[in-house]
């Protein structure tokens, strides 16, 4: 009883500390969130048809609010246009969905401008936009076969292209949760001379191309200038190597050695170490 | 302003002002000169001097056979093998980093379109400094730099472009080291920045932990939704129009920033059953405020990095030369909401009826 209170204990300070440190979670559309079931209203296209917001044909449903005029709806709408080239063939649908109240002509403008080719929807009277709580353009829902809302973006200006993609690719099946995390949260792409280990691992590489060319005495030098950056197993085995070629086992020793103490089963350091205690 | 950042300008702006009218008219784009292979930096060796500061390790050290097929200084020879193949044969780690999904095309081109191979005036060896040689390509940043009334430091200080781009590549657009977030943040976590006009800088870091409904660039952590990072002619670098004071006569053209991605009609349609939750009946109550003799700007009511409260409302408004602090004391209630009286009379609105209400 006691451990059990101790344990939800527990769980109610982590808790208490997760969300002290994260941003209240959004309900994407005002008046709809992820997960939940969307109505499939049939509604007039801009070239005179008409056409449903959501197909239970395809495995996903894309439907994008827009607006002419704007340019963040066109970057949009051009990008979007990219993911749909990038996933030809697969069960995507596609369509937008712009207000009424924008004159037919300047819509047609955008959507000749985005290159896109799919049904645009026109919302009478910003109903469908007041039904979901749209708020934003532009914003893209995307559903899965059974109407279920499975994603909501809004426009940003970076990366708003892969988070589309990388979003279709889940529900798809292509890439797994993990993969869209890194999509969301990229890893930072680390300069050259951050780590340290790169700078050693660039001495070592020309300690070896010295060597390749005949030159130990420099060679030596790079490697030494190496495990002074970091300790590289690699380059203290190289060490060796190079004094041991060249009948200096006493010295070549303490440099296997100290491979194997960084890599105990690095295999160039255990055979020259065999082979120089023989 | 920063000594170095005059200097630069002033470099800056004599190829700009040459290249006359056409250049000035040019749309604020990252315009690359597509064709141009070989970007103009000598890679032959620079003779010894004192702003001779930076040698690439094989050729101080006299090894031209490393990458040159003879080990003589005076005749050389061809390279061994292509020269990003040459460069990576030691810097392997690039092979890690060339594999990012967004490359930078000079980088993949040719090491050598941006790096001495033999010795250099700049660290990295780059062919010139660093600011000059990427908008020797990047004509639109250059004039974006030259031209902004309001300066970003980033751009100039400390590691400048390397400060938020990776050269090589990167995993994030734009070749950003990481999403804009995650950089901004490197410095404006801090307390007592100051801005060029004498105004303290919000510290984010502490304001979001202390805030948490969180405005969507925000929670993307897409703070170039708002801000122009290599400078720009608004204040706080808005990429658009935003009023700078805190009454203004309302003009749709002054908040482009906000209808970038809201709907103005939001604001200047005065009916609405659809537009918005603000409404008390279809009496559109964003309309009212902003229609006031002195014009509420949003900033009135919403606070645009994060707040405490639902809709971005902020707990309050500093009033008065001491900055004391106008409590809007906004309550959300089942069917709309309320403000309890501060700026006016305590005044509820419910957004669940459909019917106009007459104006209050």
């Amino acid at each position: 009883m006691l451990s059990s209170r101790r344990r939800s204990t527990g769980w109610v300070v982590a808790a208490t500390l997760v969300a002290a440190f994260f941003p209240r979670p959004g309900r994407a559309f005002s008046n709809v969130a992820v997960g939940d079931a969307l109505d499939s209203p049939a509604l007039r296209t801009l070239d005179g048809g008409t056409a449903e917001l959501l197909s239970k044909k395809h495995a996903a449903s894309v439907f994008v609010f827009f607006r002419p005029g704007q340019d963040h709806s066109l970057d949009a709408l051009k990008d979007l246009a990219a993911v749909q080239k990038e996933l030809a063939g697969r069960p995507v649908r596609w369509v937008g969905v712009v207000s009424d109240s924008w004159p037919a002509a300047e819509v047609r403008a955008t959507v000749q401008a985005a290159g896109i080719d799919w049904p645009v929807l026109v919302d009478e009277g910003d109903a469908l936009y007041g039904k979901l709580g749209v708020r934003l353009h532009p914003v893209v829902g995307i559903a899965d076969q059974r109407a279920r809302l499975v994603a909501y973006e809004h426009f940003r200006q970076i990366n708003f292209r892969e988070l589309v993609l990388a979003r279709l690719r889940l529900l798809l099946g292509e890439i797994d949760q993990a993969a869209m995390s890194r999509v969301i949260d990229p890893p930072r792409s680390t300069l050259p001379s951050d780590d340290p280990r790169d700078v050693a691992r660039r001495h070592l590489n020309l300690a070896r191309m010295l060597w390749k060319r005949g030159n130990a005495e420099k060679a030596l030098e790079q490697a030494r200038r190496s495990v002074e950056v970091a300790p590289l197993a690699d380059a203290w085995a190289f060490q060796g190597e190079v004094l041991a070629a060249q009948g200096r086992c006493p010295q070549a020793l303490p440099a296997f050695e100290a491979a194997l103490k960084i890599e105990p089963a690095h295999a160039v350091a255990r055979k020259g170490a065999t082979g120089c205690a023989r | 302003m920063d000594k170095r950042l005059t200097k630069l300008t002033r470099l800056l702006a004599v190829p700009v002002l040459l290249a006359g009218a056409t250049a000035l008219a040019a749309p604020l784009k990252t315009e690359v000169r597509k064709k141009e292979t070989r970007r103009g930096i000598q890679v032959a060796p620079i003779p010894p001097g004192p702003s001779v500061k930076w040698s690439h390790g094989p050729f101080e050290a006299g090894d031209c056979s490393i990458c040159h097929e003879r080990n003589d200084p005076k005749s050389p020879g061809p390279i061994t093998m292509g020269i990003n193949e040459l460069c990576y044969s030691c810097h392997e780690e690039f092979q890690g980093i060339m594999a990012r999904k967004f490359k930078h095309v000079p980088a993949a081109e040719t090491c050598t379109n941006c790096h001495n191979p033999h010795n250099a005036t700049e660290k990295k060896l780059l062919g010139a400094e660093m600011v000059e040689m990427c908008v020797g390509c990047h004509k639109g940043i250059r004039e974006q730099i030259v031209n902004a009334k309001v300066k970003h430091d980033a751009v100039t200080t400390g590691e400048k472009c390397s400060n938020c781009h990776n050269p090589h590549a990167a995993n994030v657009e734009k070749l950003l080291i990481q999403l804009p977030f995650d950089l901004c943040v490197n410095c404006h976590s801090k307390d007592g920045m100051m801005s060029d006009d004498g105004k303290q800088m919000t510290n984010y870091k502490a304001w979001l932990a202390d805030n948490k409904v969180w405005h969507e660039p925000v929670k993307a952590k897409d703070c170039s939704a708002c801000h122009r990072t290599h400078g720009g002619d608004n204040f706080r670098l808005l990429v658009s129009a935003y009023p700078s004071t805190f009454y203004a006569p309302y003009a749709t053209k002054a908040y482009a920033l906000c209808y970038g991605c809201h709907n103005d009609k939001v604001v200047s349609v005065e009916e609405t059953t659809t537009l918005t939750g603000f409404r008390d009946g279809s009496r559109n109550l964003h309309y009212v405020h902003v229609h006031k003799e002195r014009g509420r700007t949003c900033r009135a009511c919403h606070e645009v990095h994060a707040s405490r409260q639902d809709h971005h409302i902020r707990d309050g408004v500093p009033y008065g030369p001491k900055g004391w602090l106008l409590k809007i004391n906004y309550t959300k209630l089942p069917n709309g909401g309320s403000c309890a009286k501060t700026c006016h009379e305590t005044k509820a609105y419910n957004n669940k009826t459909l019917t106009s209400s007459a104006p209050k």
